[in-house]
């Protein structure tokens, strides 16, 4: 079973006798183990990302405690300021203060940048080609179905920016297996496959794991596992999977596509989900060199 | 390795195994325990609690060790129900908690099964290599959801359903944004405003349906909203089918802890509204008839040009001078006589030359100047760029040019001329109103020139205009202040050559007005400026209460302090509109009583004009004051056109010789028809005034005399009493107690010797 971290509020362990996860082989221990430790040690290098990411589960926050942390972070606060100021939260350019920014993106979504932060993804290894490009389709594929689904739409974007997580702590932790690993995917059920096989454990277990590790609301943790397992999932994880669905679409042509009614149990089909093509890339697009710069 | 850790464990740790991997959750402040029972198919046993954190005991009123093995349902009611606790999913449920005292309390529990064999990704804790594969007994975690928690959340999602059923019903268009400026959600009413799926508006897909050049205010307001405020706005959207409609917006906050800052807004079209009010604003502005500017447009138009005008919708933004370089010119057009085409030809044929003449006036200017109609036959142009005085006489040449062809009404030809006066903005702060009563003024110069002809406004006139305007506002305020001067001039009784002294017998209080930065202003300007300004009963009234007042001080000095000397009574000039004012003998009776007096204390001094002009409704009045005991003089008399047959009537007790006959009066004593006729005309009518009188039973008063020989012919006529320089000018409250002081006797000072008692007049 998915072991729960000791931290206040427990989440619902992630049943781990889902199907995608095995027994991990000998070496996967050592990776894991790694991970494990990452997840440990990554706050105290970026201390006040780990403050807003508890700042922001905080009920008792609000946009200006979280602002002035986030304030502390001049690299962070640029970030969210330069998205805050995207067309996607339509106040272009009017965004000056640090907790207004916190306003106009939401909590979750400052939560989200925090953890990239923190995981160092702003320096992604050469091996994590079109990371951020993927990370952000999926965000934004994400924020623009839930609406769809009863999900809000902050929420969907925030955790869709953080699906791939796992593989940077992956690349991270298994510098010489995993970039081979990503190397020789011919698309993204492969790479699933393999680092079940190699780990046991997929990617977005992982991403799961880590925000389990940060003390993210449990729902969150929780409809991150379910995005790659089959079968039923909360509505939040149905807007993740499909936002990863679309952003594979559009970034890799040849793969075949899964069917939106399949991964959504019927809710969205894939006329509706193609219909976003345009927009998803057209907002990515900004936003990613928004984020990248 | 992991099923080498388990062995090592052996298989009878499993409840420890469960409780080291539970002793995580014990620092949790959320009620946890687990249950376990044997696993099938051994025989069918009730789950029991292995395990109970600190917050659950704590929950139950009990000790986490007296929890230890108790059945499950036993704490709680229900939680061993058929399909409660099940192998394959996660469950949700309701159950009866028992606390140590016996109360019992509804609670929801969610239930974890345990899987049976971890798997690898339990191992990424580091602080927990061991494996749980709990081969005897199936484990479930099960969690409390705290009651409170659950409720107030439940609350929280009825409270959100319940706005959301009625604002999707609701028929007015209504936005929800929970985080930013993006929408969760928009209702159908604002779908089907905008004519497109509610789903195209989430997110800033709204944004896309405001029009470009009001898409920054837009954003502003969101961010206000955002910061706290609530914003009302204006603002135009487009719709699918492109249509503009015009649309006030409401946004207040909403905030959700932990989440961030939202909005609840309402669309309002107001389009159909806005057109309505455009046209009402469009007819306040214009003149219905001719479709120019009316007055309050010129006048707002006048202002944006004047520096530091109070310009009446500047709406507190202080608009910079915008002084042209070239002066602006300010026409007036008044249509010479137009009053006859109105009268005479009836008012459609009035209109339809209006209508000509303001369709000619907006030809003879250029883009840029305004034609206007303030009202009746006037017209005002402003234009622009006039830079000497060949470009005014230009622009006002073409003005009459343009008139000068007929106007065809009903297949008359109407010759129309009209009189153009023409004011220049001089740069220096004023109102646009004074700009067009300056206008005004030359416009009437121009009439008043013959008509058909231009002036520009003469600084002169314009300053004579100006000055008797502020001289009205001035005294209005004199009156309201009750600063006006009353004056007093002696009527005596005259002196003879044997007595030279005067005995003073009564008063006339004369108004007197000290301007205070133009000094004294001459009576005949201020009454002048009275009479027009219908400040007349104001004035008169002034005066009356002032010189009762007096009079009641003087006797009351007679009586207290032995003044040797009063007036017998006061004499007040009442004017003909004063007496057909409504109300005036009460006035007078109550100013007379105000002041402790009679009526036989004062006299009226009534002009003969006066009396002719209303004289059923003057001597009404008169003769019920006379009849209450107030006297009434005739003043100026013989100036007027008194037949005889009414004098006879006239509601009189005295009669005034007007200053013209006392004038020409010469020496005659002496000797008979020769000292007659060296005694002239004047003369002759005096002594026939002064024998009429007495013939009625009047007194006669004669007014004006200056010189001994007046003086003397007087006397000799047997007139007794007088007025004039001779005794006394009319002097101030001070200088009359003087003279009372001296026991009222004045010595003749004849003219060209100032008396040291002379106050200028």
């Amino acid at each position: 079973m998915s072991v729960p971290r000791p931290r206040a509020g427990a989440a619902p362990p992630v049943p781990a006798s889902a199907p995608g996860t095995s027994a991990a082989p000998g070496g996967a221990v050592e990776v894991l183990g790694r991970i494990s430790a990452a997840l440990d040690d990554l706050p105290a290098h970026r201390p006040v990302a780990a403050r807003v990411i508890a700042q922001a589960d905080d009920h008792r926050s609000d946009a200006r405690s979280l602002g002035q942390t986030l304030g502390c972070d001049p690299a962070l606060t640029a970030k969210v300021l330069r998205l805050a100021n995207s067309a996607y939260f339509g106040l272009s350019g009017r965004v000056s203060a640090p907790a207004f920014a916190v306003t106009v993106v939401g909590f979750s979504t400052v939560r989200s940048l925090a953890v990239a932060a923190m995981a160092g993804l702003e320096d992604v290894p050469e091996s994590l080609e079109e990371f951020w490009e993927r990370s952000v389709l999926t965000a934004v594929a994400a924020g623009e179905v839930a609406g769809r689904l009863g999900v809000k739409a902050p929420d969907a974007f925030s955790l869709g920016l953080l699906a791939r997580l796992g593989q940077a702590l992956l690349v991270r932790c298994d510098p010489d297996r995993y970039p081979a690993v990503l190397a020789g995917a011919a698309d993204r059920e492969e790479l699933l496959a393999a680092e079940v096989h190699l780990y046991g454990s997929s990617h977005t277990r992982v991403s799961a794991e880590a925000l389990a590790a940060w003390s993210f609301p449990d729902e969150l943790p929780a409809a991150l596992a379910q995005v790659d397992a089959p079968g039923w999932a909360s509505p939040l994880s149905v807007s993740v999977r499909l936002g990863v669905e679309l952003s594979e679409r559009l970034l890799a042509p040849a793969r075949a596509p899964r069917p939106a009614g399949h991964l959504s149990g019927g809710r969205v089909d894939d006329g509706e989900l193609d219909a976003l093509r345009s927009r998803v890339q057209q907002v990515a697009q900004e936003m990613l060199r928004l984020l990248a710069a | 390795m992991f099923d080498e850790v388990w062995r090592s464990q052996g298989e009878d740790v499993a409840p420890g195994v469960a409780a080291a991997l539970l002793h995580l959750a014990a620092a949790g402040d959320q009620p946890v325990l687990v249950v376990s029972r044997p696993r099938p198919p051994e025989a069918p046993e009730r789950p029991r609690v292995r395990w109970a954190n600190a917050t659950l005991a704590a929950l139950l009123g009990a000790a986490p060790g007296d929890l230890l093995d108790l059945a499950v349902g036993r704490v709680l009611r229900g939680a061993d129900a058929p399909g409660a606790l099940v192998r394959e999913r996660c469950t949700r449920f309701t159950v009866e908690a028992v606390t140590a005292s016996g109360e019992v309390r509804a609670t929801e529990v969610a239930a974890w099964p345990v899987p049976e064999r971890i798997s690898g990704f339990g191992a990424v804790s580091e602080r927990l290599r061991v494996d749980v594969a709990l081969a005897a007994e199936d484990h479930w975690v099960l969690q409390l959801l705290s009651p409170d928690d659950e409720r107030s959340r439940a609350a929280l999602r009825a409270a959100e359903e319940r706005f959301a059923t009625l604002a999707q019903d609701s028929p007015v268009p209504t936005l929800v944004s929970d985080v930013g400026a993006r929408l969760s959600r928009v209702n159908d009413a604002f779908a089907s405003l905008l004519g497109v799926p509610a789903q195209e508006l989430c997110g800033t897909g709204w944004l896309t349906h405001v029009l470009d050049d009001e898409r920054g205010r837009v954003a502003q307001a969101v961010a206000d909203v955002l910061a706290g405020e609530r914003v009302v706005f204006d603002t135009r959207l487009r719709t699918s089918a492109g249509q503009v409609r015009w649309v006030t917006v409401r946004l207040a906050p909403s905030r959700t802890p932990g989440y961030g800052a939202g909005f609840v807004g309402t669309v309002e079209d107001v389009t159909d509204r806005r057109a309505r009010e455009n046209r009402l604003a469009y007819q306040a502005q214009h003149d219905l008839l001719t479709g120019l500017p009316n007055r309050l447009a010129l006048l707002e138009h006048l202002g944006e040009l004047l520096p530091d005008a109070a310009c009446p919708d500047a709406a507190g933004v202080p608009l910079p001078p915008v002084h042209p370089a070239a002066p602006v010119g300010v026409l007036m057009v008044d249509l010479d006589d137009f009053k006859t085409v109105n009268d005479g030809l009836g008012p459609e044929a009035g209109d339809a030359v209006l209508v000509e003449v303001a369709r000619r006036l907006v030809r003879t200017v250029r883009t840029g100047d305004l034609v206007s109609r303030p009202g009746g036959d006037e017209f005002v142009l402003v234009c622009h760029d006039l830079p000497d005085e060949s470009a005014v006489e230009a622009t006002a040449r073409r003005v009459l040019d343009a008139l000068v062809a007929p106007v065809e009404v009903n297949g008359l030809r109407l010759r129309v001329a009209a009189s153009v006066g023409v004011v220049l903005l001089s740069g220096e702060p004023g109102g646009a109103e004074e700009v067009v009563r300056d206008v005004g003024i030359a416009t009437h110069e121009a009439k008043a020139a013959g008509g058909g002809r231009w002036a520009l406004l003469d600084e002169d006139v314009r300053q004579r205009a100006r000055r008797s305007l502020r001289l009205v506002a001035d005294l209005r305020e004199a009156l309201a202040r009750g600063t006006l001067d009353v004056h007093y001039q002696p009527v005596v009784r005259p002196g003879t050559p044997t007595r030279p002294h005067a005995q003073l017998l009564s008063v006339e209080a004369l108004a007197r007005w000290r301007h205070p930065e133009l000094g004294p202003i001459d009576p005949a300007t201020f009454i002048e400026v009275a009479e027009r300004a219908n400040l007349v009963p104001a004035l008169d009234a002034h005066v009356l209460a002032v010189a009762c007042r007096d009079l009641a001080t003087w006797r009351a000095e007679a009586t207290a302090a032995g003044l040797p000397h009063v007036p017998r009574r006061v004499a007040v000039n009442v004017s003909a509109v004063s007496l057909s004012a409504d109300g005036f003998a009460d006035g007078v009776r109550r100013t007379v009583a105000a002041a402790g007096l009679r009526l036989e204390d004062v006299c009226l001094e009534v002009t003969e004009t006066a009396l002719a002009s209303d004289l059923r409704a003057c001597r009404t009045v008169l003769e019920e004051l006379r009849r209450d005991g107030a006297l009434v003089a005739i003043d100026d008399f013989g100036t007027g056109y008194s037949s005889l047959a009414y004098l006879v009537d006239l509601p009189a007790d005295h009669l005034k010789v007007d200053r013209s006959f006392v004038r020409d009066l010469r020496g005659g004593r002496g000797t008979g028809a020769a000292g007659a006729a060296r005694g002239g005309p004047a003369r002759a009518v005096a002594a026939a005034i002064v024998s009429l009188a007495r013939t009625l039973g009047l007194d006669v008063v004669a007014e004006g005399v200056e010189t001994h020989e007046q003086n003397d012919v007087l006397v000799e006529l047997g007139c007794e009493a007088v007025q004039g320089y001779l005794y006394a000018r009319p002097m101030t409250r001070e200088d009359l107690w003087r003279v009372l002081c001296d026991g009222g006797t004045l010595a003749p000072q004849p003219a060209g010797l100032p008396s040291p008692r002379q106050v200028p007049a």
